[in-house]
């Protein structure tokens, strides 16, 4: 009995809203009614996020581009060699992720002592306005593309010496960051994470295509 | 010894099996499969392996869209030897054996960073500062 009369109201509720010729139901009362024969809500005319406007080719030139794009992160993310800017005791857990346990060469990580031949800055510890001129000059140094990783809570917004009358709040103050990694310090395991988001956010870089759309 | 190991792992299982465990964990892997979760992740153990490494999980998304973030908080506790228990096949019925009140279960959900759903945060506080507007007055 009781059953039955469940299913009943189911059914009620599925064929009370109202469905138009496509057989998408009508979301509001407001939304204006379909003409017969044109295609309504259909994916290209909906507004595109920013991601999707990067990511998807529009023309053939673009899948072209977009696929030596592809092509040129794979080779990027399989090597990308980070600038060690060890400032406090985040270095220590940064030099955890060099270790064996969660040995960073297997996925192609090298730390480079050099800006000048590095593509990734790590910035592990507290940057105090001492160090922020020579931060930002190393950042300088480094050839494009270069990304920067911000490693624990001092360099992401100052942490525990945010009042301190010597401590840069945040390292995003002196250099664009890419990637916040949270924690005072954080493990190696979070940043080992980090450094594979910040893998991800290399993948979806398009650098020929934006190059192809600006001209 | 690395060599024994890896002959030992790949001739006890199909080639193309092989080849997933390959592309995913970048290592030889064999063990006993010891359950699924809701997302289709497989949880393996194999007590001979080395310390540390008895317990893995192969992720069911592509290794292009892996992140550590898709195990299910009870099979993290699981791989992470916090404890033996084995969770249960869906998160409902989870939730029943633990006796875990209904509101308490929160549906786990990977981190979103990077795509649509990714949180973006807003202000709900009146600005401290006003900007400038630089409107000048014409002169007649």
């Amino acid at each position: 009995m009781n059953i039955g009369l469940r299913a009943s109201r189911i059914s009620t509720k599925v064929f009370a809203r109202p469905v138009n010729q496509l057989g998408a139901a009508v979301l509001a009362n407001n939304t204006p009614r379909p003409v017969a024969g044109v295609r309504f809500m259909s994916k290209a005319v909906l507004p595109r996020t920013q991601d999707e406007i990067i990511a998807k080719p529009d023309n053939a030139a673009e899948y072209v581009l977009s696929s030596l794009d592809k092509l040129y992160n794979w080779a990027f993310t399989a090597s990308t060699w980070p600038m060690t800017f060890g400032l406090a005791c985040c270095a220590v857990e940064m030099m955890h992720m060099a270790a064996a346990r969660y040995d960073q060469d297997r996925i192609g990580i090298v730390f480079r002592a050099t800006p000048r031949q590095s593509d990734v800055m790590i910035v592990a510890g507290t940057l105090t306005n001492k160090m922020a001129p020579g931060l930002r000059k190393v950042y300088d140094q480094m050839p494009e593309p270069r990304w920067v990783v911000s490693m624990g809570s001092c360099a992401n917004g100052g942490g525990y010496y945010h009042y301190s009358y010597s401590v840069v709040r945040g390292c995003d103050r002196v250099v664009p960051v890419d990637i916040y990694v949270p924690g005072c310090p954080p493990t190696a395991e979070a940043l080992m994470y980090g450094m594979l988001q910040l893998h991800k956010k290399i993948k979806r870089n398009r650098v020929t295509t934006m190059w192809y759309r600006k001209y | 010894m690395s060599l024994v190991r890896f002959l030992k792992f790949s001739l006890r299982q199909s080639p193309l099996k092989n080849f997933e465990i390959y592309r995913k964990l970048d290592d030889a892997k064999w063990g006993r499969l010891v359950g699924v979760d809701e997302l289709g992740n497989r949880y393996y153990e194999n007590p001979e392996e080395r310390y540390g490494r008895e317990r893995w999980c192969l992720p069911a998304a592509r290794p292009s869209k892996m992140d550590a973030s898709q195990i299910p908080p009870r099979w993290h506790s699981w791989l992470h030897k916090t404890t033996d228990e084995v969770p249960k096949p869906t998160p409902a019925e989870d939730a029943a054996a633990l006796h875990r009140p209904k509101w308490m279960a929160f549906p786990h959900y990977e981190n979103f960073t990077g795509t649509k759903k990714a949180n973006v945060t807003f202000n709900t506080v009146r600005p401290k500062v006003e900007p400038w507007a630089p409107n000048t007055v014409t002169r007649d």
